[in-house]
């Protein structure tokens, strides 16, 4: 069967470049999974587990807010993080959660002097540190 | 001949200068490795983007009811015109007023610049400047807010039909060139995106056609609004990138060449000053051979 090529890009440069049997990707509403030819779609990615299917073996990403584009069998994730499960550490995450949760309080604390865009990055950081959490403890 | 005092001095005066410019040239060359790997690193991001803002461009014009997708009659011409914030950096800003002087020379324009040299020869040559900007070496996104906020507005107020960027890109290390780049409407980018692709040396196939109808998940609007938001300021961002890295190619250059001017004046100065060192001691032998024999 033919397999899907799937490319993960961040502002860094390509983060992930390989092939899968299958993949399912986070939606803004609800997940999807592509399988080889599926017809081609345009999608907004909302942070939270990204899973590649290989055989029977399963890998799993976190993936920050983006895009998903599916043309032919070729994958396009864009991202503005990812990060491998596998080799997560959940004391960082809890830890790293808990500095971006302070970040955002401080910020909202001080709304007349920060710019509305950076409040709404934090906050993005705040569901993309959740989104890793959850995807730990499953 | 001048005196051997004064050549003395005209020599430690260039080794000093030359020693100055070539620490401005190390400074520059780690900086523009730094530059350049940040920019290089971000073209795949930007190239991915334009590929789905194309795919979105393709689409019927009355599905996609967005002010940056339309197209309108050109009466003011945006431009934002990338400089340097410091000169030494040899011919960079001069291809840039080049540029202006050329093809936006109608009078219909309306300028916006970055960087403190931009903003002098815009003003030096009368045009029409709305707003100047300064960034720093290490540009961030968010410096770069006010400026993407500005051209937005004037964007969408109708003040600028149009918002091209104009600034220097490197062709390679010792070569660049000054370019322009439309950003609104974002109409057309097919032709962008095959520069994108050469300039990375990705084989300039068009983008993969799916002859099947493409979906837009939740809809075409929702992705629309947040796409051409993120694309705006992502494109904005990468050229700003790129005019850095070219800056500081460009001075490092200007600081080798001048370096090895220095190099070379100093050479002969040492030649000019042994020849007036021995010039001096033979008239002075002469001198006591003369009275010895007189």
């Amino acid at each position: 069967m033919a397999k899907l090529a799937l490319k993960v890009i961040t502002p860094n440069g390509i983060d992930f470049e390989g092939e899968a049997d299958s993949v399912v990707i986070p939606t803004e509403i609800g997940e999807i999974e592509v399988l080889p030819e599926h017809r081609p779609i345009v999608t907004i990615i909302a942070p939270g587990g990204l899973i590649l299917k290989n055989g029977g073996k399963r890998d799993i990403y976190a993936v920050d807010q983006g895009f998903a584009r599916v043309s032919g069998n070729a994958v396009s994730i864009i991202t503005d993080e990812l990060l491998n499960m596998s080799k997560a550490d959940i004391d960082e995450i809890e830890r790293a959660t808990k500095r971006a949760e302070q970040a955002l309080e401080e910020a909202r604390n001080n709304r007349s002097t920060m710019d509305p865009m950076e409040v709404e990055k934090l906050e993005a950081k705040v569901r993309y540190q959740m989104a890793k959490k959850l995807i730990c403890k499953h | 001949m001048k005196g051997v005092r004064e050549i003395k001095r005209r020599m430690q005066a260039v080794k000093n200068t030359a020693k100055i410019t070539h620490a401005m040239q190390l400074v520059a060359s780690s900086k523009m490795k730094k530059a350049q790997r940040i920019a290089v690193s971000g073209r795949q991001y930007i190239l991915a983007l334009s590929e789905i803002v194309a795919c979105l461009a393709r689409l019927n014009e009355k599905l996609i009811k967005h002010p940056f997708f339309e197209k309108r009659e050109i009466k003011h011409r945006g431009v934002l015109v990338i400089g340097t914030e410091k000169g030494l950096c040899g011919s960079l800003n001069q291809g840039l007023v080049k540029k202006i002087a050329t093809d936006y020379a109608t009078g219909n324009e309306k300028f916006v610049t970055i960087g403190k040299k931009a903003t002098q020869f815009i003003s030096k040559l009368h045009r029409n400047l709305l707003a100047d900007f300064s960034v720093s070496d290490r540009v961030e996104l968010c410096e770069l807010r006010p400026v993407i906020e500005f051209l937005k507005g004037a964007y969408l107020g109708g003040g600028m039909d149009s918002v091209e960027i104009v600034y220097s890109r490197s062709v390679n290390p010792l070569v660049h060139e000054q370019v322009s780049n439309r950003v609104l409407p974002m109409l057309n980018l097919t032709e962008e995106i095959n520069s994108l692709k050469r300039r990375m040396k990705i084989s300039e196939e068009g983008v993969v056609i799916d002859p099947k109808e493409m979906i837009f998940e939740p809809n075409v609007q929702a992705i629309v609004d947040k796409l051409s938001q993120m694309f705006l300021s992502q494109s904005i961002f990468r050229d700003v990138l790129e005019a850095k890295a070219t800056e500081h190619s460009a001075r490092m250059f200007a600081m080798k060449n001048a370096t090895d001017n220095a190099d070379s004046l100093s050479k002969s100065l040492a030649m000019e000053h042994n020849k007036a060192r021995q010039t001096k001691i033979t008239n002075e032998i002469i001198e006591i051979a003369a009275a010895a024999t007189g």
